[in-house]
């Protein structure tokens, strides 16, 4: 089992936020999570990602459960699972190349840290050029990442999921700042390299049209608990539109 | 990054909005502002009184000269074998470039080394991470104390105690003006990096990456082109002050000045004045365009040949990627002329020595001797412990106060506060309207239909105009100004105020230019579109949008000013500089001069606080 909530229920101060949730994602597998704004995507993927800690409950990744691990684990823990959140956290006025290695830090020490500052090495580069490409942007190899649209930021941010050689790819909205057809074209990227790597994908996203075409699971969310966890075939109409139903006082 | 091109709009929207809601009953900030800075400037024009009758002598001499500068001696009476004026002004300017240069590389890794332990973003956050940050605490809080010392003493009287205490040696008065600098870098540089949008830093930490290691990967890089102009803005200042140290005797550019005014060298003045003037405003030009390059993409000039294997690929690409030119250049240029400043001898350049040869007891005497002239004079004929020194060193401090430091510190605050709001009020009148969005004929590029060619000149000539005069009045320093000033005007303090404010001026205009210049531009526009005059745009636009920003440089220039006055002062005006000045060069008392050097920095620290607290609460807003 690569992913596991366990009764996990989170909030932020008063401000309950997920509910009693409980879920299971195998490895390899690959998951959309929908529902409308505030229900709590960002918060689980988080979650997921180690960044934020349960309030009740559990969560596993890879085996082991965050919550007891030393610091030391939790840092190569973190190093398996490549998280792309909607601002992207890239660095705006560096060289695409120089992003993509920052997905390496976890696993070299300060030294190389230091000297990646000042030199990089061919293999580093060989190595970012073949992520780029099938990326599909390898002649941005050495452009200021500012320069690139918003579509190709998103793929620089890939690559470096990519480069950390992940396990999990946890991935917010990733098609929220871009075209229809490039958010299709994004999509398909994920699942593919998510495939032929055997990578656990978790992606949140808005567009239910393109989930159901790419993701053979859907998770409802809404007011922080689970409506449905089913495969796109068996999911009613009725069921997704209950999930983005806007009640009189409630506008996200 | 992702984020709607409406965002900032809309969340000013909001802001009206709910500033209006607020706004209703409560008196507007922005009018009790400007209400109190009125009413501070009629207190300190109280204070400082009228200005004197013009001393009898024709000022005409002095500024007729300005059109007629001279590459040759005035001085008929030179003797045979002197150094001719043009070189030696040349060799000064040189010397000049070189002690800030020296300087500077001693100032900018100490404050890189400093400003590391001043900053917070790099301290690693979490559950358990909790002891290092009380371990990091304390040495955060050292360092900080530490670099705010140091530059609550102004250069100039850095330079005078060090002159003092280890002899006449140009490598003194490098390490004084590398003293404050240094401090001010390490205060700036962490601010910059404290200040980042940590996205970037979060991200590596939760791949894996160590919070020191995240911190140079993305936030040093993302620091890294406001620290880059910020020290080389800072190098111009370097330029000023040491040009100023002449004032005490290194030789620099300064001295030349000072003997040439003096000697009413008025052509030979001016030559060295409008040397000055071009060194600095190439600096400040370079300074400005490497701030335009370092946030902007470098357009692309080449296309990328194909290739046959991806080794290959990777050259071209590198070989075709655009890229500026002119940081690379600076490096190395920086590089090299430090170099060469350092070690002049071995390029074969004839240079002073940086150290006098003098033996080492010599100079450990002079040291300690100087060291007991700054003990108080009651403890050092009477030691601490034994009875009654205590009280007699309070006795001392109390009589000094008294005598004269109530009224000299009084007197520095009130030549600082006039000339910062004088400024303040000029910036008002004058900088948004020479901006480059403003200043043209379609302000903000706002299609304003059918305009004459006439118009479009005049608006473009009086941008130029006053963005030349923005530079011409901060390029030559204070303590420049206010010398020649008094000898124009006669001595009071209202020269040194006018020094003062038309220096701030220049660095305001900067500032704010900047700040307007790099505004969002949808809500101005907005206004210009539904047929709104450059003044109401200006008016219900520019001013409220960067009112709290443009007050926050006040604070900041304020602080600045109080330290700069303490040392105009010396040019004769009763206020803390006079009586250093007077206390060292009269009667050596060097433990009355020490009182009012920790005045001065005492004032500062306090001021500094002040600043932190209302730019805090401004932040807030
Ligand atoms: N740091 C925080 N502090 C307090 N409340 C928060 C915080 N982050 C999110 N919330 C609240 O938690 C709830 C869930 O937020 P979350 O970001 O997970 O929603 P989401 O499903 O990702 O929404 P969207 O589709 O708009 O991104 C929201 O009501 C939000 O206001
Ligand atoms: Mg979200």
């Amino acid at each position: 089992m690569s992913l596991k909530l366990n009764h996990l229920s989170h909030s932020f101060g008063s401000h309950r936020t997920l509910r009693d949730i409980e879920l299971a994602i195998d490895t390899g597998e690959q998951v959309a999570l929908i529902g409308p704004s505030g229900c709590g995507k960002t918060t689980l993927l988080r979650i997921l990602g180690t960044q934020l800690m349960p309030t009740q409950g559990t969560v596993r990744q890879l085996g082991t459960n965050s919550a007891d691990l030393s610091a030391k684990d939790l840092k190569t823990l973190r190093t398996k699972i490549a998280f792309i959140p909607q601002h992207l956290g890239l660095v705006p006025n560096v060289s695409v190349l120089r992003n993509i290695l920052n997905g390496g830090l976890g696993k070299t020490g300060l030294l190389s840290a230091i000297r990646q500052m000042l030199y990089v090495t061919k293999a580093e580069t060989q190595r970012v050029y073949q992520l780029l490409e099938r990326t599909g942007i390898s002649e941005k190899l050495y452009d200021r990442t500012d320069s690139l649209s918003g579509g190709q930021q998103q793929r620089v941010a890939i690559a470096r999921a990519l480069y950390q050689n992940p396990e999990v790819i946890l991935a917010d909205e990733p098609t929220s700042a871009i075209d229809p057809a490039r958010a299709r074209s994004l999509i398909e990227l994920l699942t593919q390299l998510s495939q032929e790597e055997n990578i656990t994908l978790a992606v949140s996203m808005h567009n239910l049209e393109l989930a159901k075409a790419y993701f053979p699971r859907l998770i409802g969310l809404k007011e922080g608990t689970v409506k449905f966890d089913t495969p796109p075939a068996k999911l009613k109409a009725e069921q997704s539109q209950d999930l983005y139903l806007i009640k009189p006082q409630d506008h996200g | 990054m992702g984020k709607s091109p409406l965002a900032p709009l809309v969340s000013e929207r909001l802001q009206q909005t709910s500033r209006q809601h607020l706004g209703k009953k409560r008196i507007n900030g922005r009018k009790i502002t400007i209400l109190v800075l009125f009413a501070l400037l009629a207190g300190c024009i109280h204070h400082l009184g009228p200005m004197p009758e013009r001393p009898p002598g024709s000022t005409e001499g002095f500024f007729k000269a300005a059109l007629s500068p001279t590459l040759t001696d005035q001085s008929q009476s030179l003797p045979d074998g002197a150094t001719p004026f043009s070189n030696r002004i040349l060799k000064e300017l040189a010397t000049t470039l070189r002690y800030s240069f020296i300087a500077m590389s001693m100032a900018v890794p100490a404050g890189l080394f400093l400003g590391f332990f001043a900053s917070t973003a790099w301290w690693p956050s979490g559950a358990n991470a909790t002891l290092s940050r009380l371990l990091l605490r304390p040495l955060h809080l050292a360092v900080r104390t530490t670099t705010t010392l140091m530059r609550s003493v102004h250069e100039l009287i850095w330079a005078i105690l060090l002159l003092a205490a280890l002899g006449h040696d140009p490598m003194t008065a490098c390490i004084a003006l590398a003293l404050p600098f240094t401090g001010t870098l390490a205060k700036v540089f962490s601010e910059i990096i404290d200040e980042q949008i940590a996205l970037a830093h979060a991200h590596a930490i939760t791949s894996g990456a160590s919070p020191l290691q995240a911190f140079l990967a993305t936030l040093i890089p993302q620091s890294f082109p406001d620290m880059a102009t910020y020290t080389l803005y800072r190098f111009e200042c370097s330029l000023r002050s040491s040009a100023v140290l002449g004032f005490v005797g290194i030789e620099t550019i300064g001295l030349s000045i000072r003997k040439s005014f003096e000697n009413n060298f008025y052509n030979e003045l001016w030559t060295e004045l409008y040397l000055l003037l071009v060194v600095i405003i190439i600096v400040d030009i370079m300074g400005a365009r490497l701030r335009k390059q370092l946030n902007s993409i470098a357009p692309r000039t080449k296309n990328t040949p194909p290739s046959s294997s991806t080794a290959e690929r990777i050259k071209s690409l590198k070989a075709t990627t655009p890229r500026w030119k002119m940081p690379r250049i600076l490096l190395w240029a920086t590089l090299l002329l430090t170099l060469i400043s350092w070690f002049p001898g071995a390029l074969g350049i004839p240079a002073d020595q940086l150290v006098k040869d003098s033996s080492h007891i010599d100079r450990s005497q002079r040291v300690s001797h100087f060291i007991t002239k700054l003990t108080p004079q009651p403890l050092r004929e009477n030691p601490l412990g034994q009875n009654g020194s205590l009280a007699e060193t309070a006795a001392w401090a109390d009589n000094l106060w008294q005598t004269n430091g109530k009224e000299a510190l009084i007197n520095t605050l009130a030549m600082a506060t006039a000339a910062v709001i004088i400024s303040a009020l000029l910036a008002w009148l004058i900088i948004p309207w020479g901006s480059r969005a403003i200043a043209q004929r379609h302000p903000l590029e706002v299609y304003s239909g059918q305009t004459s060619q006439l118009t479009n000149i005049l608006w473009k000539s009086y941008g130029i105009i006053t963005r030349l005069f923005f530079i011409l009045s901060r390029a030559i320093p204070e303590y420049i100004y206010a010398y020649l000033l008094i000898g124009i005007l006669g001595i009071s303090a209202w020269p040194l105020v006018f020094a003062l404010a038309v220096h701030n001026l220049g660095i305001l205009g900067r500032l704010w230019g900047e700040v307007i210049e790099n505004q969002p531009t949808p809500a101005p526009k907005q206004l210009l579109y539904t047929g709104s005059s450059r003044l109401q745009t200006y008016l219900h636009s520019f001013i409220p949008s960067s009112f709290n920003r443009f007050l926050m440089y006040l604070f900041y220039r304020w602080e600045t000013c109080v330290r700069e006055a303490t040392v105009l002062g010396m040019l004769g005006f009763a206020s803390l500089g006079l009586h250093i000045q007077l206390a060292r060069s009269f009667s050596r008392a060097y433990d009355e001069m020490l009182y009012y050097v920790l005045l001065g920095a005492a004032m500062i620290l306090i001021g500094d606080l002040i600043s932190v607290l209302l730019r805090r609460s401004l932040k807030k807003q």
